[in-house]
């Protein structure tokens, strides 16, 4: 194990995540606005989710080729839902009366959505984001079977000629990597709890 | 991608807000937008470096194999080729062999460490029950494979030496109990054995599968089971299953002291290893490496399955590294490190 | 297809009834112990600051490790592969019901009080149902991962639609890929409609903001 297979799989993660948010945070927005949009939009996100890994990964490797995009836009499909899910639910529980109050001070849809209901759903929003991370470095793992590279390739390795050494030490690291991704959004939530509190 | 998205989130914004009321508000979330943006955008670039590269015309690009055989040729074709020829080996990250073989007929890779047998029912989905009598499986699948299109063109190389085909295997200790030596020696004993192998072996499709095998011998398992491949040796080796199929030059074998029962009505096909290579590589090279397929070939009938496993269980049981095996190796035969000498 | 059927059609359907009942029982198991886990880190929200990481850090854990591992102590046995979908499953369900639970709004909770309601009885009327949305959205995506984890049985020779996946990915099969990611995807629709259901049923209509 190097640190250049860590380096590797961290950025996947990262790159994932990213677009994940850029993604899946105006989905849920769009399935909240949109009654008829609602349906088809967590549908996806769930069915994308039972797709399996190798096979799903194979799929995009039709369009992109071997190597990392490939694992980014899997890594991306895959995490879509408890983004797309949680950002959907966070806005619809909003209390309907602080929703009447700020149409009743004359907020546009969109100023109310960004000054009122994202800040009120905003934990769960975030929730459902730390869900995706932590699932995204586990399954990043699947790199190894499309030329991605990253710590799956430890591990597999380990697995396949038995060395129970080789595949705790690969899985530790991967734990490791999890905790530390948790832990940097922690501090990042608390970051923009405050700065997105309410009053 | 975190790190930046709480500097800068962290710093300004939060005075903004402060004193500009709505407007830094939004201003801030544009800011976030952005860095996230940038973010994506800087770590898919990253991880593009890692994929992308080639273009230079003398370079042979081979994506690793996922098991120790696999990754010694690999190896071995590195080193022959850069010590005879011009040309440089570039060995990518590792993928699944289905994966690799689409890269090969796509053109995005060269070459990998393939298999006769492989070739017929995976790759090509015939079955050898296709082949004409008379004619070799290699070469049989040697010119299906040469009826591909032009653009996916690929053919096998020289023979290897090794047969790495099905072999039906059972813990030593079972077989002393039972007295076996060949596949038949089960026969009488089987309902008290239970089988277990990986997925692709009880498919339905295909000759060499768990069902055929069982109807041409006449075996009667207890059960059944199918495990996968990477836990298959822990199963036989905590005693849930006693009878696999295992492949007949892992070094594993060794390790796990398998004992290996003579396929004794020849139901198996042979799966001989060889190089498989685009069939336009070698006019691609001419220029830096117009010998390149006597180099490839000097791997031809260079091993036998007895050497195959005794180089494997150096790697994966005694843990030596991989180069070094394959280094000593060639130069044990004279194939490299003569120029130097 | 009908030839297809011929060959697997058989193996299909124990595929698809062993497989449905991993997720039932897993995700049962798994609801319980996390909604209770739930509730009682709510009342200690610093020690959940330091367990709910942990516990989510276990789903890194690639499924093929932690079963393997698991394999080694218990065998080929169903256990082994309830116990790991169970402890994949608890977390976004635990997650969710503490999230829920302590968004809850200190203002009803102190109108509750104010009426002399218990903390037990706060707890029942008050905080659940106000985080049922949530704790019901956990609920959902523990069991559309488990779906598509329960495919972790077939690695230890246990069955389910796994089966099918592997064994089509491992001979490059798509057929037989698809055979097993179909019924899956239906199963996962299924789930999610039944859900759906017990959302409605469960949560007052005055509270379910998305019915207007």
């Amino acid at each position: 194990m190097t640190a250049r297979m860590i380096l590797e799989h961290f950025a996947m993660v990262g790159a994932a995540l990213a677009l994940t948010i850029l993604l899946g945070v105006p989905l849920g927005v769009l399935a909240y606005f949109y009654e008829r949009a609602r349906r088809p939009i967590l549908w996806l996100a769930e069915l994308l989710q039972t797709v399996p890994a190798l096979a799903l990964l194979g799929m995009i490797m039709v369009f992109l080729g071997a190597g990392k995009p490939t694992v980014v836009i899997g890594l991306l499909l895959y995490s879509l839902l408890p983004v797309v899910q949680n950002t959907y639910v966070g806005l619809s529980d909003v209390d309907p009366a602080i929703k009447e109050v700020a149409q009743g001070m004359g907020m546009t849809r969109l100023y109310r959505l960004a000054r009122v209901e994202m800040p009120i759903a905003f934990p769960l929003i975030f929730a459902g984001i730390r869900i995706a991370a932590v699932t995204a470095v586990g399954t990043a793992v699947f790199a190894a079977f499309v030329g991605g590279g990253g710590l799956g390739s430890v591990i597999y390795r380990g697995i396949r000629i038995a060395n129970m050494s080789m595949i705790l030490s690969g899985t530790l690291v991967l734990v490791a990597m999890a905790i530390g991704c948790d832990g940097i959004m922690a501090l990042l939530e608390r970051k923009l709890r405050r700065r997105f509190a309410p009053r | 991608m975190g790190e930046i998205k709480n500097v800068r989130g962290g710093k300004s914004p939060r005075g903004a807000k402060k004193l500009g009321g709505g407007k830094g508000l939004i201003l801030n979330r544009l800011n976030r937008a952005l860095a996230l943006l940038l973010a994506a955008v800087l770590s898919l670039s990253l991880a593009a470096c890692g994929g992308g590269g080639g273009g230079d015309e003398a370079v042979i690009v081979i994506y690793d194999g996922q098991y120790s055989e696999m990754k010694l040729i690999h190896y071995m074709v590195k080193l022959l080729v850069e010590e005879h020829t011009d040309a440089k080996v570039e060995i990518r990250e590792e993928m699944a062999p289905v994966n690799s073989y689409n890269e090969v007929v796509k053109g995005t890779a060269d070459l990998m460490n393939s298999y006769d047998g492989t070739l017929l029912t995976t790759f090509l989905h015939l079955d050898p029950a296709d082949v004409p009598a008379g004619v070799s499986l290699y070469d049989f699948v040697n010119s299906e494979a040469a009826k591909a299109e032009e653009k996916g063109r690929v053919r096998l190389l020289d023979k290897l030496g090794i047969n790495n085909t099905y072999a039906i295997a059972v813990p030593q200790q079972i077989a002393d109990q039972y007295q076996l030596n060949t596949v038949s020696d089960l026969i009488p004993v089987a309902d008290q054995l239970v089988f277990g192998a990986e997925h692709d072996f009880f498919t339905e499709e295909g000759s060499a599968k768990y069902n055929p095998l069982v109807r041409f011998y006449g075996l009667n398992f207890k059960d059944a089971r199918q495990i996968d491949i990477s836990l298959k040796y822990t199963a036989v080796e905590s005693g849930n299953i006693d009878v696999t199929c295992a492949y007949s030059t892992d070094g594993l074998n060794k390790k796990y002291q398998l004992k290996i029962l003579t396929d004794d009505r020849a139901f198996f096909p042979e799966y001989n290893g060889a190089l498989l290579a685009r069939a336009d590589l070698f006019d691609r090279l001419r220029g830096a490496a117009p010998d390149l397929e006597n180099v490839l070939n000097m791997l031809g009938g260079i091993f036998t399955d007895e050497i195959m496993t005794d180089l494997t269980y150096a790697i994966d049981v005694d843990n030596r590294p991989l180069e070094t095996v394959a280094e000593e190796y060639l130069s044990s035969l004279g194939l490299i490190g003569q120029a130097a000498d | 297809m009908s030839y297809f059927l011929s060959l697997y059609g058989r193996r299909l359907t124990a595929a698809i009834g062993t497989h449905f009942l991993y997720v039932v029982v897993s995700v049962g198991i798994a609801f319980v112990i996390a909604f209770l886990l739930g509730i009682l880190l709510s009342r200690m929200p610093r020690q959940a600051g330091l367990i709910l990481p942990v516990i989510s850090v276990l789903q890194t854990v690639p499924g093929i490790v932690f079963i393997g591992v698991l394999f080694l102590y218990l065998g080929m046995v169903p256990v082994t592969v309830v116990i790991a979908l169970t402890i994949y499953a608890i977390f976004p369900i635990l997650k969710n019901t503490f999230v829920g639970i302590t968004g809850v709004e200190e203002r009803y909770k102190e109108a509750a009080r104010g009426c002399g309601m218990s903390e037990l009885q706060i707890l029942a009327r008050v905080e659940v149902p106000l985080a049922l949305p949530s704790i019901i959205s956990g609920l959902r995506i523990s069991t559309i991962y488990t779906v598509s984890w329960a495919v972790l049985a077939a690695m230890i020779g246990l069955g389910g639609l796994g089966e099918l996946i592997y064994a089509g990915v491992s001979s490059n099969n798509n057929a037989l890929i698809l055979a097993g990611a179909l019924p899956a995807a239906m199963m996962a629709l299924l789930f999610s409609l039944l859900i759906d259901l017990l959302r409605r049923a469960l949560i007052p209509k005055q509270l379910r903001r998305d019915a207007q």
